[in-house]
C-alpha cells in the first residue's frame, strides 16, 4: 500500500506506507487524509527526495546500540550517512529542518508500535541527528572567526557583548 | 554646515527606527513568510542608510580639514579635552550599536540563520567545553543558546581553565544542574605525592561525576548522595591506599579504581548499585576480585586491566556473572585469562572483550555457554581483530596479525563447526585447509589479491575440490577484489568457473549465490556473466564493503573526557 505526498513546490510523491509511517507528522494525518494526498507545505521536493532516500537505506536498521545516557555523544557517522550528507550548506539545514519538522523515527519503532513519545526519546538515529552532528564536526576545534566565514556570517556583538567577550577569553586563557 | 545637519538628523531619525527595529534573538523566522516579504523592504531601506552615512562621512570630511586653527595651543584646554573624548566614545558606541543591529539582520541571510535554538542546541552537544565557549564568541544568536544551555557547561575540568573568574562564570551558568569534575591527574610513580589544595566542598557535593580523585578521604563528610559515577586514581606508590579507602554510597553506579602502582586489596566500600566497575592494576588479585564483583547484585559491565604475571591463586570458587553484559579483559596475563574464563558463568548476552588473546587452549573457553550458538565470525588480518557475533552478544579478539602472505589461521577458542559465516575483511584469503574445520560455513567473504606474488597459489587455494567437499552447506560466496598492482582477474574468474563447476557435478545443483565487487575491473567478470548465470541461482556485481559488516561491539565507558583547550580566543 503507498501513500501520495505533495511537497510545497506541489511534486507528488508516491511513498510505501511503512516508510511514511516512520514520519510521525505524516502518520497523524494518514488517517486523516482518506485516499486524498497529504500536503506538507514546508518541505521541497529536493528535501524529501533525500530524506526518503534515507528512510529507504535505513529501513531494516536493527536498534540503535547500547547508550545510558553517561557516555559522551559520539559525532561518528558511517560511510553511507557521510556521503549522504555531503551536501552543500543549505541542504544540509534544510534537512535538518525538515527532519525535525516530520518526527522522523526509526522504522523498528514502527514496526513494533513504539508510542511516539517514547520514540523520540530513544531514537538518535535519524536524518536530523547525522545533521547535527555533520554541523558539530564542521564547527568542532574552530576559532569564532573561523566558524563565521564558514557560514558567512559576521560578527554582530555590540561594544558591551564584545568586552564581556574579550574578558571571558582573558580568563579561560591558561595562567 | 547646514546640509550636514540636515543629513545628521536624517541619520539620527534612521538610526532610532532600526533601534526600535532591533530583532529579539529568541525569534525564529524560517518559516515566516510574512517576515520574509516584510524583511526585504528593511533591507532595501538599511542600505539606503549605509549609503547616507557614507556619504555623511566623505561630506565631513573637507570640512573637518578646514579648521586647522586649533593646531596648538599653549593655553590648556584639558576640559575641551576631555569632552571631546567623551563624545567620541559615544558616538562610537552609537555607531557600534546601529552596526551591530544591521549586521544581526545581514546574518539572518545565511542559511546557516534557519537553524533554531533547539537545533542549534542539538548540535553544540556534541562539542566540548572549548567548543561551546568558541560557538559562545561567533555570534549574538550562538551565544544566547550558548550561554543559556546549562547543560552545556557542566564539565569542570580543573587542568583546564585556571582561573576564578572563569570557574565562577562556568558556574553561574550551570544552573543548579550537577557537575562532572574533572580533577587534576595524579603526578607519576617517580613524583612526590603532595597533598592537594582542599578540594571545595560545595564542588565535591554538586558533581555527578568526579574523575581522578586521589582519594575517598577527600569525600569524608560530603553530601555525595548525587554522585553517580567516580574515578580513583592514583599514581605514586602507596602500599596500604586501597585498605585506607572507605566509601558507602547507594547511589554510585560507576567506579573505576586505577591502581597502577598499589596492589589491588578487597576495599571497604558497600555500592549496592554498582553496574560498572572498572579496575586497572599491577598484580592480578583473582579471588579478590572474583569474591567482590559476586556482591554486587546490578553490575552490567566488569573492565580488568592488568599488567603483571604472578601466579599466586589458589582456591578459587566459580561465579555466576549473569547479570554481566560486558565484560574487558586487558592486557591480562595468560593465567589470569585461563583461570578467569574457566571460573566465571556468563549469560548468552554478555559481550566479551580479550585484548590481546593469550589464553591458547581451547578449555579456555569452553566454559562459556556461547559455544553453542556462534553464528559468525569477522576477521581483519592486518589490526589482528576478531569478532564473532552470537546473534545476542558479541565476542571480540585481538590475536595473531597475518604475517606477509600467509593467513593467520582462525582462532582455537571456540567449536569451528559453530561458524555459519566467515567474512575476512583484510589480509590474505584464507586457504581449503584453514577452512576444512567449518563444516557449517554457509556464507564465505573474503579479500582477494589477483595475481600477486603474495598469493602463490591466489584463490585457487581457497575455491577448490576440498572446499566443496568440506562445506557442503555454503551457498553464498562473496569475492571483494584488494589492493593489487596487477590487474590479471583471468585466472580467479577462471578459478570460480571452476569451483561452480565442481560444484554442479558433486552435488548436481547449481551454487547459490555469488557476489563479486565491481568497484576495480568489472571487465574480466561481466563478459562470463553467461558462464556464471548458468552455474549460480544468483550472480551479482556489485560494490561490496565487508568493514560495514563487522559485528558492532559495544566500547566500554569512558571515565576521564580529554577535552582540548579553548584556544583561538576573539582577536
Amino acid at each position: 500500500m503507498s501513500i501520495t505526498i505533495v511537497t510545497s513546490d506541489n511534486e507528488q510523491f508516491c511513498v510505501e506506507k511503512l516508510v511514511a509511517q516512520r514520519i510521525a507528522l505524516i502518520e497523524d494525518m494518514v488517517e486523516n487524509a482518506g485516499d486524498r494526498p497529504i500536503p506538507l507545505p514546508n518541505v521541497t521536493a529536493s528535501v524529501l527526495r533525500k530524506i526518503l532516500e534515507y528512510c529507504e537505506h535505513h529501513k531494516n536498521d536493527p536498534l540503535p546500540p547500547y547508550d545510558d545516557g553517561s557516555r559522551s555523544r559520539t559525532t561518528h557517522i558511517s560511510e553511507w550517512d557521510q556521503k549522504f550528507i555531503t551536501v552543500d550548506q543549505e541542504m544540509l539545514f534544510e534537512i535538518i529542518l525538515a527532519a525535525n519538522y516530520l518526527e522522523m523515527k526509526p522504522l523498528l519503532y514502527v514496526r513494533l508500535n513504539v508510542p511516539r513519545v517514547q520514540c523520540l526519546t530513544a531514537c538518535n538515529a535519524v536524518a536530523g541527528d547525522i545533521g547535527c552532528k555533520t554541523v558539530a564536526n564542521m564547527i568542532k576545534g574552530k576559532s569564532p572567526e573561523e566558524i563565521r566565514k564558514l557560514f558567512n556570517i559576521v560578527n554582530n556583538f555590540t561594544p558591551e557583548e564584545e568586552a564581556q567577550i574579550r574578558k571571558e577569553a582573558e580568563w579561560a586563557e591558561d595562567r | 554646515m547646514p546640509a550636514n545637519d540636515e543629513v545628521l538628523r536624517l541619520f539620527c531619525e534612521r538610526c532610532q527606527s532600526v533601534k526600535a527595529s532591533v530583532p529579539q534573538i529568541s525569534d525564529h523566522r524560517h518559516f515566516d513568510a510574512d517576515y520574509i516579504s516584510r524583511s526585504s523592504s528593511m533591507d532595501d531601506e538599511r542600505i539606503e542608510l549605509l549609503a547616507q552615512l557614507e556619504r555623511f562621512a566623505q561630506a565631513l570630511l573637507p570640512s573637518l580639514a578646514l579648521q586647522k586653527k586649533h593646531a596648538y595651543s599653549s593655553s590648556p584646554q584639558t576640559y575641551l579635552q576631555s569632552l571631546i573624548d567623551d563624545a567620541l566614545f559615544r558616538a562610537e558606541t552609537s555607531i557600534a550599536h546601529v552596526f551591530a543591529v544591521i549586521r544581526h539582520e545581514r546574518n539572518f541571510m545565511s542559511p546557516v540563520s534557519s537553524l533554531p535554538p533547539d537545533i542549534l542546541h542539538n548540535i553544540f552537544c556534541y562539542g566540548t567545553l572549548a567548543d561551546t565557549l568558541r560557538a559562545s564568541w561567533v555570534s549574538r544568536v550562538w551565544r544566547q543558546v550558548a550561554i543559556n544551555t546549562p547543560s552545556l557547561w557542566t564539565h569542570l575540568d580543573w587542568n583546564m581553565y585556571k582561573t576564578s573568574e572563569f570557574r565562577a562564570l562556568q558556574l553561574s551558568r550551570c544552573g543548579t544542574l550537577a557537575l562532572d569534575l574533572t580533577l587534576p591527574a595524579p603526578p607519576g610513580p617517580l613524583e612526590l605525592y603532595l597533598p592537594q589544595q582542599a578540594l571545595p566542598r560545595d564542588l565535591l557535593s554538586r558533581a555527578y561525576s568526579i574523575s581522578n580523585l586521589p582519594t575517598t578521604e577527600s569525600l569524608e563528610s560530603v553530601d555525595i548522595s548525587g554522585l553517580q559515577s567516580l574515578h580513583l586514581c592514583r599514581g605514586s606508590y602507596d602500599a596500604h591506599y586501597m585498605s585506607k579507602m572507605q566509601l558507602n554510597t547507594t547511589h554510585l553506579r560507576h567506579l573505576c579504581l586505577e591502581l597502577t602502582t598499589s596492589d589491588f586489596t578487597r576495599p571497604r566500600m558497600s555500592l549496592p548499585s554498582l553496574e560498572t566497575l572498572h579496575i586497572h592494576m599491577r598484580i592480578p588479585n583473582f579471588d579478590l576480585v572474583l569474591k567482590w564483583v559476586a556482591e554486587l547484585p546490578w553490575l552490567q559491565e566488569l573492565y580488568i586491566h592488568c599488567r603483571l604475571s604472578l601466579s599466586n591463586q589458589h582456591d578459587v570458587k566459580t561465579a555466576r556473572l549473569i547479570t554481566l553484559k560486558r565484560l574487558y579483559l586487558i592486557e591480562a596475563p595468560q593465567y589470569f585469562q585461563e583461570l578467569l574464563l574457566d571460573h566465571i558463568i556468563l549469560s548468552d548476552y554478555t559481550h566479551l572483550e580479550i585484548s590481546p588473546l593469550r589464553c591458547s587452549s581451547r578449555s579456555g573457553l569452553s566454559c562459556l555457554p556461547r559455544q553453542i550458538a556462534t553464528h559468525s565470525l569477522w576477521i581483519d588480518q592486518t589490526s589482528g581483530l576478531f569478532i564473532y557475533d552470537h546473534g545476542t552478544s558479541t565476542t571480540k579478539i585481538t590475536g595473531t596479525k597475518a604475517t606477509f602472505s600467509l593467513f593467520c589461521g582462525l582462532p582455537d577458542i571456540t567449536d569451528l563447526d559453530n561458524i555459519a559465516t566467515l567474512i575476512v575483511h583484510r589480509g590474505p584469503p584464507p586457504t581449503f585447509n584453514d577452512l576444512h574445520r567449518l563444516i557449517n560455513l554457509t556464507s564465505l567473504a573474503l579479500t582477494f589479491h589477483p595475481g600477486s606474488i603474495f598469493e602463490p597459489g591466489g584463490l585457487a587455494e581457497t575455491l577448490n575440490e576440498e572446499l566443496v567437499k568440506n562445506c557442503p552447506r555454503l551457498d553464498e560466496l562473496i569475492l571483494v577484489r584488494g589492493e593489487s598492482s596487477f590487474n590479471d582477474e583471468v585466472r580467479p574468474a577462471e578459478t570460480v568457473i571452476s569451483f561452480l563447476r565442481t560444484w554442479l557435478s558433486e552435488y548436481q545443483v547449481v551454487f547459490g549465490t555469488l557476489r563479486v565487487s565491481n568497484a576495480i575491473s568489472p571487465q574480466t567478470w561481466s563478459d562470463r556473466r553467461e558462464i556464471f548465470d548458468s552455474m549460480t541461482v544468483l550472480f551479482e556485481l556489485r560494490e561490496i564493503d565487508l568493514q560495514s559488516r563487522m559485528p558492532r561491539c559495544p566500547e566500554p565507558r569512558r571515565f576521564v573526557t580529554k577535552s582540548p583547550p579553548a584556544r583561538n580566543p576573539p582577536s
